[in-house]
């Protein structure tokens, strides 16, 4: 019990709020003959229920701990691989269809070894050339899957 | 029952085909080296190569799913006893004697008693199947849309309350699986829901994109964040000669063995992360009943033998209200649910008749599997623990690779490796706070069907919701579900307040 508890519980919260506000947008109609937004309104409202009640208590309890042990720290890793290795998929979601497979994959292997901390030039120039190559051949030659050739046709 | 074995005969011929023997053999060697490899786990595992499969016919697709499912469970026990570090949740069990085990210098045995008990497992399990899933089949016949409604409302009731440390979170989370599941067009009308405006969510939310995100990348993340001290483990690769159990250890494991598999093969029967429920049901009855209780814990070859035996029996008794009910009770079980359907198979209680090539060829297959798991994994422990030492951070680059690239090639669209990454931030997020991924995911893949038969069941019934109460069989599903809300409050009730905190599960 945390505050990782109750932030996530107010998240989620707000996601059932949001589904609720959509929801009802949508044309709802009766039980009898239900619209397409009676099911979403019906889990959205059930989820805000939940989570209200959750988010609640949650806070109540950390207050109560609080109170009597003193405010509890919530420990965090680093964030700056995690970052790091998210904008490298971003990366790749962004720039897979202009620079093609191969050269992606190069890059996002490159780049996530150097956040990794793996600072040997050569052997990650090394691993990242085997893993686009490998990856190639068995993707694109083996298993024929169309990737995106990109600009220079790899 | 001589009408399913002379129809498993039948299977055994399908499955031993020089086609079909070889994928099942790339489905056992690939799923063990998926459980052999932390950071990724079944689930991620099955989602990631269902692209492969693509070019196979449904039987062959699904043999080599199911053996990737089957091979990964076994594999992530090598990790457990090796490094301490299980390959998967249902591994964890194994950790605390097969570790110990290793420690004292028999990793080789604890390893070989894995193999052997799911063997002998997967043996059973395979009769055990036999005999349930054609009956089940039949009596699944008397199901209308009430029924399955009822049922899936069981299922994410008891998969919640066996799954992470909150009833209430868990429920959150499969709500929330279910409200994504919404999204897309609406499956009765038609009409576009929480598309705003854009062509790739008319399909919905690809479930395989859902499920690498939260199991793939988010277990990477977690990993990401550690000290690199923390990211590597050493591990000692025991060599060949070393491998066999002697006389004692095997006479000490039989009745494990078989406690286990009849534990396992019931659980994996009901809703919830059976293998997980299964291994720790059957650990903790073999130290209730052990003579020498205080052996476990200390390396007692027990405590590897019932728990992998159980893990094995509840991987294929999940099958059945898969193929049976066309209803998955656990996350691998609903990706290959999702691989079935894009296969243009639909599972369920006519699956037997209308594919029973299928059904009966995956059937037989399990058990050829579970022979090579047996084959391969005794004389190449060495291989597999050798693999433990390639660095992650050499690793974990290599799985996210592999992530992006299975993802893209799903649907030819990058819009799905975005969700990925939107899944991936989210699965890391939700473990910081224990919120689990299994619901999510489960009510992702469900949402759809449950709202067919919630809008069919009151379209039936005219809006009047006693149509749910008023059907036996609903009836029943809808009371062991209203138990299983009220046996956490009960025990909430009787729990004594810890000093310093309160008990997390509500």
């Amino acid at each position: 019990m945390n505050r990782n508890d109750a932030f996530g519980g107010a998240l989620v919260c707000l996601f059932g709020v949001l589904t609720v506000c959509l929801s009802l947008k949508m044309p709802i109609g009766t039980f009898r003959a239900a619209g397409p937004g009676l099911f979403p309104l019906c889990l959205g409202l059930l989820l805000v229920v939940l989570s209200a009640a959750f988010t609640f208590t949650t806070v109540l309890r950390l207050r109560r701990t609080e109170r009597r042990f003193g405010a509890a720290s919530d420990t965090f890793g680093s964030a700056k691989p995690v970052l790091g290795f998210m904008a490298v998929i971003a990366f790749a979601a962004g720039f897979l269809e202009h620079l093609g497979y191969a050269p992606t994959a190069f890059i996002v292997v490159m780049a996530l070894l150097q956040i990794l901390g793996t600072n040997y030039w050569r052997r990650n120039l090394l691993i990242s050339m085997a893993a686009s190559a490998v990856s190639h051949f068995l993707f694109v030659r083996w298993l024929q899957i169309p990737f995106p050739q990109g600009w220079i046709g790899l | 029952m001589l009408e399913s074995l002379q129809q498993l005969a039948g299977g055994f011929g399908i499955a031993t085909s020089v086609d079909n023997l070889f994928y099942c053999l790339i489905g056992a060697i690939v799923g063990t080296l998926i459980g052999v490899l932390p950071g990724i786990g079944p689930i991620a595992g099955i989602a990631l190569l269902i692209p492969a499969t693509f070019s196979l016919n449904p039987t062959s697709a699904i043999i080599m799913l199911a053996g990737i499912y089957y091979g990964a469970m076994y594999g992530g026990s090598t990790t457990s006893i090796l490094l301490n570090v299980p390959g998967e949740t249902a591994s964890v069990i194994t950790c605390i004697d097969g570790y110990r085990m290793a420690q004292k210098g028999r990793a080789g045995p604890a390893l070989a008693i894995c193999a052997i008990g799911s063997f002998i497992a997967g043996t059973i399990g395979i009769f055990g199947l036999v005999a349930f899933a054609p009956p089940l089949a039949r009596a699944a016949l008397a199901f209308g849309p009430a029924e399955y409604f009822s049922l899936m409302v069981f299922g994410f009731v008891v998969l919640s309350n066996v799954t992470g440390t909150s009833l209430l979170k868990s429920l959150m989370m499969a709500l929330v699986g279910l409200i994504i599941g919404t999204i897309g067009l609406d499956p009765v009308k038609g009409d576009a829901r929480f598309t705003f405006g854009s062509m790739s969510l008319l399909s919905g939310i690809e479930f395989v994109a859902v499920a690498i995100g939260l199991f793939g990348i988010g277990e990477v993340l977690a990993n990401v964040e550690k000290p690199p001290a923390l990211l590597e483990g050493s591990v000692r690769v025991p060599q060949l000669r070393e491998l066999f159990p002697t006389r004692q250890d095997l006479r000490k494991s039989i009745k494990a063995i078989l406690r286990g598999t009849g534990i396992g093969f019931g659980v994996g029967l009901v809703p919830g992360p059976a293998p997980v429920i299964a291994t720790y049901s059957s650990y903790l009855i073999e130290k209730r009943i052990s003579k020498h209780p205080e052996e476990f814990g200390q390396g007692a070859i027990e405590g590897v033998a019932g728990p992998e035996s159980a893990n094995n029996a509840a991987c294929q008794s999940a099958f059945i209200p898969l193929f049976v009910l066309g209803i998955p009770f656990a996350p691998p079980t609903a990706i290959l649910l999702g691989a079935l359907l894009i296969h243009g198979v639909t599972p369920g209680p006519m699956m037997i008749s209308e594919h029973p090539q299928l059904f009966w060829g995956v059937i037989a297959s399990m058990y050829i599997g579970n022979f090579v798991l047996l084959l391969l994994n005794l004389p190449f422990v060495p291989l597999f623990a050798n693999i433990l030492r390639i660095p992650k951070r050499i690793l974990l680059p290599l799985v996210i690779l592999f992530c992006i690239t299975g993802m893209y090639s799903v649907n030819n669209s990058v819009f799905d490796i975005w969700v990925m990454l939107l899944f991936g931030g989210i699965g890391f997020s939700a473990g910081k706070g224990k919120f689990e991924g299994a619901p999510l995911l489960l009510g992702l893949v469900l949402g759809p069907k449950m709202e067919v038969a919630f809008r069919q069941s009151l379209m039936i019934s005219h809006g009047d919701f006693g149509i749910f109460t008023g059907r036996p069989i609903s009836l029943a599903f809808l009371l062991a579900t209203a138990l299983f809300l009220v046996i956490p409050l009960f025990r909430l009730g009787f729990k004594r307040p810890r000093k310093g905190g309160s008990a997390d599960r509500r």
